[in-house]
């Protein structure tokens, strides 16, 4: 039993070290979405490198947002409640990608990474 | 609410469901004097969780999905080997005792079945961990969203999930004679079958996996995963209305193999059995 409460403690200091605070959420960029819409805009703007999101789902049912680089997956949050938000920070480098806004059958947007960074 | 509630009974069932198969397990060892530990088990890794969800969500942190993917992934894997080796390894000395009264099986198989009492107990305990820093950071979420329904359904899902794996491990014991266990045994591997589709699904999400993902039916209009039935079936068997192709295909190969070789051995060792029983009786005359 101890060395699973070892193993364990690690893993979870592993987790905690592993998150940055969400000190700046007014920086964040922020992408609206609704779990059968999609998401507000068709297309979204940022610059190379770490970038702090904002998944708001501003509609009722629960959903997710997800940052697809080609079919891979680079970055998700799920199980946004509706009327609430989750962050998120991904490494973005220039290009387009794909966001899954909300579900799988709600229509897509584009995140376009570009800039001089 | 309803929303919210089935969230939670898919969290929930998941590690409850491990649970139970595993208490199963261990009564069926004739250890249920080994069940206080299955609860401390079970206990500190849910504080664990808790403690781990309150930090994340009064030092605003954010959250490492992608981590927490990972891992996910990986006990389930574990799980899933744990489980499958569990049956053939409770088949086999549940043979050795053949002719013996149950209750000696402990005697018998001691020497081995400390460490398989270790692995069990921890599987549980990770079980609760595997999803439990997240549940307890939804449950967070809920609770402080405009709509107070949101965490009464949370609560009622981990609660459904809770009597649920309760209602399995009653069900074996209850009716747990003659070819009980036959059954019980190939339901469990159709239930790890659908544990490692999932734990694919995380690796995936966790971005280490992206072949395959087209999706190979959609049977949404059917049973929606995001109806109740939907739900329970998707944690007890795996179902899920629109698999990826690489998920179906694990899902199906591990069934299938597996059962085949379950099933082949038991049908063998049968064969064997009564080719003993002709053979004895002739001889005898």
């Amino acid at each position: 039993m101890k060395k699973i409460l070892i193993l364990a403690m690690i893993l979870s200091s592993v987790f905690l070290v592993s998150c940055s605070k969400n000190e700046d959420d007014k920086d964040a960029m922020k992408i609206s979405f609704n779990a059968e819409k999609g998401c507000s805009k068709k297309t979204y703007t940022v610059e190379p490198g770490k970038t702090k999101f904002s998944a708001v789902n501003t509609g009722s049912d629960v959903g997710e947002l997800e940052i697809l680089e080609g079919k891979r997956v680079k970055a998700e949050v799920e199980n946004i409640i509706g009327d609430t938000s989750k962050t998120f920070t991904s490494d973005l480098k220039i290009g387009t990608y794909n966001l899954i806004c909300g579900s799988d059958d709600a229509p897509r947007s584009k995140l376009i990474v570009v800039g001089t960074k | 609410m309803l929303a919210t509630f089935l969230i939670m009974l898919r969290e929930g069932l998941e590690a409850a469901l491990v649970i139970a198969i595993i208490a199963i397990f261990l009564a069926r060892m004739g250890k249920q004097h080994l069940f206080k530990y299955l609860y401390i088990g079970i206990s500190i890794a849910f504080l664990l969780c808790c403690a781990l969800g309150t930090f994340f969500h009064f030092a605003e942190r954010e959250f490492p999905q992608s981590k927490q993917e990972l891992i996910e992934g990986v006990i389930g894997v574990v799980a899933v080997v744990v489980l499958t080796w569990m049956i053939f390894w409770m088949r086999k000395a549940g043979r050795k005792i053949k002719g013996e009264i149950e209750e000696k099986l402990e005697e018998s198989i001691s020497s081995k079945s400390r460490n398989i009492e270790k692995v069990l107990i921890s599987m549980a305990f990770f079980a609760v961990l595997r999803e439990g820093v997240e549940s307890v950071l939804f449950l967070f979420a809920a609770g402080s969203s405009s709509n107070a329904l949101n965490f009464v359904g949370a609560l009622l899902g981990l609660l459904c999930a809770i009597a649920i794996g309760c209602l399995v491990y009653r069900g074996s014991t209850v009716i747990n004679i003659g070819k009980f266990f036959h059954y019980t045994s190939i339901a469990i591997i159709v239930f790890a079958s659908g544990l490692l589709a999932g734990s694919l699904r995380k690796f995936t999400e966790a971005g280490l996996f992206s072949s395959f993902q087209d999706k190979a039916y959609n049977i949404s209009g059917v049973l929606k995963n995001n109806s109740v039935l939907g739900t329970i079936f998707g944690s007890l068997l795996g179902y899920d209305d629109s698999p990826a192709k690489a998920e179906l295909f694990v899902y199906l190969a591990f069934l299938i193999i597996v059962l085949s070789i379950f099933l082949y051995t038991s049908q063998s060792r049968k064969n064997k059995r009564a080719a003993k029983k002709v053979a004895i009786t002739t001889g005898a005359k």
